[in-house]
């Protein structure tokens, strides 16, 4: 795929975006409204340049192509659905029992197949994070249900 | 001046503060040897594990991040071709040549003794520069805090990219972001939608931490670049016996040009190295030895990113304009301990403001040591997985910013900066106008209404003042130079040396033999 028809793509979609809030900010009372409506007026008025720029170089020469590697995109989207699936599941396990998790299913689907190491970097980093946060710096974080499982309390 | 430095030493050797630089560099040399991090994703990733510690304790860390970051670059530079962190592209020229040689050790103690030379005149750059330059700044009124602001916004926005308007798009994204909220003049909601959690706006630190943590983290994992113990090798043990002494005018040369670029807003380390290496093969009387392994080569590039370090928080310490991302992340970790950057900071909060650069000078020193002494280790670091890297650095993330305000909403918000600053820097947009626009945004808002209020509504007001005439003169040259240079250059077909030395891929192509 080319580089401009990305870049084309969301300028158009940036411009809508930018266009609304525009409008929002037109409804904002007189002495909030002044900073806000130059702003995005003027994002407004960049991101329509920069479209018209893109869309001139498509048209041109093309412009550069990028063509991602199939397992850059597979790594990417796995990385994104596994962090996703981790904040949904912190405040409910705890922080350093979902890490325990987290880090090891993670490193596994993204392709590292060096089960001793997953198992131990994923037990070492979360008792780091648990003494970090618990016992050091002393944040009130959601209870762990490792903590739960192991001593009962 | 002497009386806050003074005051701000005792604070400075406390255990705790010394713990903390040397823990900084340590993790900050790590950091930098790892390739795909820089110190500004180290210290975004760090700066919520700071949030509970005394001011001083946190910025010595992140002084310490800041140094050891710059040279970690060097180390994959010379061993492995790649650079660390951006300013170590120049290092890679005679670095990586010596280490083919078997001279890669030597090549490393030069980096490592030109880091701590640089980042060491650098500190007293800052030291001495910055008091004036704040004085001076004390002076300002509300015009000219303005003007200073939209020049900090259109300096860094204009320089920083390519393309100026692609800088000018993150600016004005920075500036959206930086109104989320009420509004504290009037009271009213802006851009809230009527979501509770963006009633009190959008904290710098999520913003921050997902725009410089998560997208090396998503590119770790994309790239999964693994290495192995050949394509490393141990450094080599060929001793050619260092010149130390030839070296010395070079590293002068190196340390001016570094302090120099750093105060230049929206330059960095990779200008400062780049110029500083083209310098020392101009003056050299065999130029044809560069390129191939002259360690005049490796010094002056170590030297100069280095010396641009504390040199780029000038005009971030003294008038709250921070000339690259790095520094808009230490001015980030500035406002989470209620230190609001500008001259006030060498007033208000002297003794913390002094011992942080004082901890800068401390670290460049304690660099020379650690990088001596942890040599091996920093070599072995290479070795570690990316793909584990990756989710580490996200959990790290997650649990950073989850317990800032203990807010499930700033963790997604987070998320999903990250994932816009993954497209960012994709798309070619700089993301340091962003954060910059986050911070000078309400200070150039407060400014202008003040000033408005001052000059009875009257614009004309905006240009009443000398300074304000100079700084709208410098505006329209920052603005208008760049898009002409650009211009001519694209008539001429061959692009200026700062254009090169910013754009890496074409310095390489240029300068690379």
């Amino acid at each position: 795929m080319r580089q401009a028809v990305v870049e084309t793509g969301v300028a158009l979609a940036g411009t809508v975006i930018s266009v609304f809030g525009l409008i929002h900010a037109l409804g904002f009372t007189r002495d909030s409204a002044y900073l806000p409506v130059a702003v995005m007026g003027l994002l407004t008025l960049l991101l329509v340049i920069w479209g018209v720029r893109s869309a001139l170089t498509l048209r041109h020469d093309g412009g550069d192509s990028i063509r991602p590697a199939p397992g850059h995109v597979k790594r990417f989207f796995i990385l994104l659905a596994t962090s996703i699936v981790m904040i949904v599941a912190a405040p409910r396990l705890g922080f350093a029992t979902t890490f325990l998790l987290f880090v090891p299913l993670s490193g596994m689907l993204l392709g590292y197949r060096k089960g001793k190491w997953l198992v131990v970097t994923a037990i070492t980093f979360s008792l780091l994070i648990y003494l970090i946060f618990q016992v050091v710096l002393d944040r009130p974080l959601p209870p762990e249900m490792a903590l739960r499982f192991f001593t009962g309390i | 001046m002497w009386d806050s430095i003074l005051s701000a030493l005792p604070l400075l050797f406390s255990p705790a503060v010394l713990l903390a630089m040397a823990g900084g560099t340590t993790i900050g040399v790590l950091i930098g040897a790892l390739p795909g991090l820089s110190a500004t994703m180290g210290i975004a990733v760090l700066i919520p594990l700071t949030f509970t510690m005394d001011p001083l304790v946190a910025l010595g860390m992140m002084a310490g991040i800041y140094n050891g970051a710059m040279y970690g670059g060097a180390i994959p530079a010379i061993l492995l071709r790649i650079p660390g962190t951006p300013a170590g592209i120049a290092t890679v020229f005679d670095g990586h040549p010596m280490a083919q040689k078997g001279q890669g050790l030597e090549a490393m103690k030069i980096a490592l003794t030109s880091s701590a030379i640089g980042g060491s005149v650098s500190a007293l750059a800052l030291l001495f520069l910055s008091p004036p330059l704040a004085a001076v700044a004390l002076k300002f009124g509300p015009v000219e805090i303005f003007w200073l602001a939209i020049f900090g916004l259109a300096a860094i926005s204009v320089l920083l990219s390519d393309a100026p308007i692609k800088g000018l798009i993150s600016a004005c994204l920075g500036l959206v972001i930086g109104m989320v909220g009420i509004d504290s003049m009037t009271g009213n909601e802006r851009f809230t939608f009527n979501v509770m959690d963006l009633m009190g706006g959008i904290d710098i630190l999520v913003l921050l931490t997902g725009l410089y943590a998560i997208p090396p983290a998503l590119t770790l994992a994309q790239e999964a670049m693994l290495l192995s113990k050949t394509s490393i090798g141990s450094g080599g043990k060929t001793r050619s016996g260092i010149g130390w002494r030839r070296l010395v005018p070079t590293w002068c040369r190196a340390s001016v040009i570094g302090v120099i670029v750093g105060i230049i807003p929206g330059t960095g380390g990779n200008i400062a190295a780049m110029l500083s290496w083209n310098e020392a093969r101009r003056v050299a009387k065999d130029k044809s030895r560069f390129g191939k392994g002259a360690p005049e080569g490796v010094a002056a590039a170590e030297c100069a990113n280095n010396a641009d370090n504390a040199a780029s928080l000038i005009p971030a310490l003294t008038l709250g304009i921070p000339g690259s991302s790095v520094s808009a992340v230490i001015l980030g970790g500035l406002l989470v301990h209620g230190m609001l950057p500008g001259p006030d900071l060498f007033t208000r909060s002297a003794p913390v403001t002094y011992g942080f650069i004082l901890a800068m000078l401390v670290t460049s020193i304690m660099l020379f040591v650690i990088g001596r002494l942890g040599a091996r280790l920093f070599i072995n670091v290479m070795y570690m997985p990316p793909l584990l890297l990756a989710p580490i650095i996200i959990a790290l993330t997650t649990i950073g910013v989850y317990a800032i305000n203990n807010s499930l909403f700033d963790v997604w918000l987070m998320l999903a900066f990250g994932v816009m600053g993954w497209g960012m820097e994709r798309l070619k947009i700089p993301l340091a106008p962003a954060v910059l626009a986050v911070i000078l945004g309400p200070v150039a808002e407060s400014s202008l209404r003040r000033a408005m209020l001052i000059g009875r509504h009257e614009v004309s007001y905006l240009f009443s003042s000398t300074i304000a005439i100079v700084m709208v003169t410098i505006i329209v040259l920052t603005i208008l130079v760049p898009i002409i240079r650009r211009l001519l250059t694209h008539y001429r077909g061959r692009p200026s040396k700062l254009a090169m030395a910013s754009d890496p891929e074409r310095a390489r192509q240029r300068f690379e033999p």
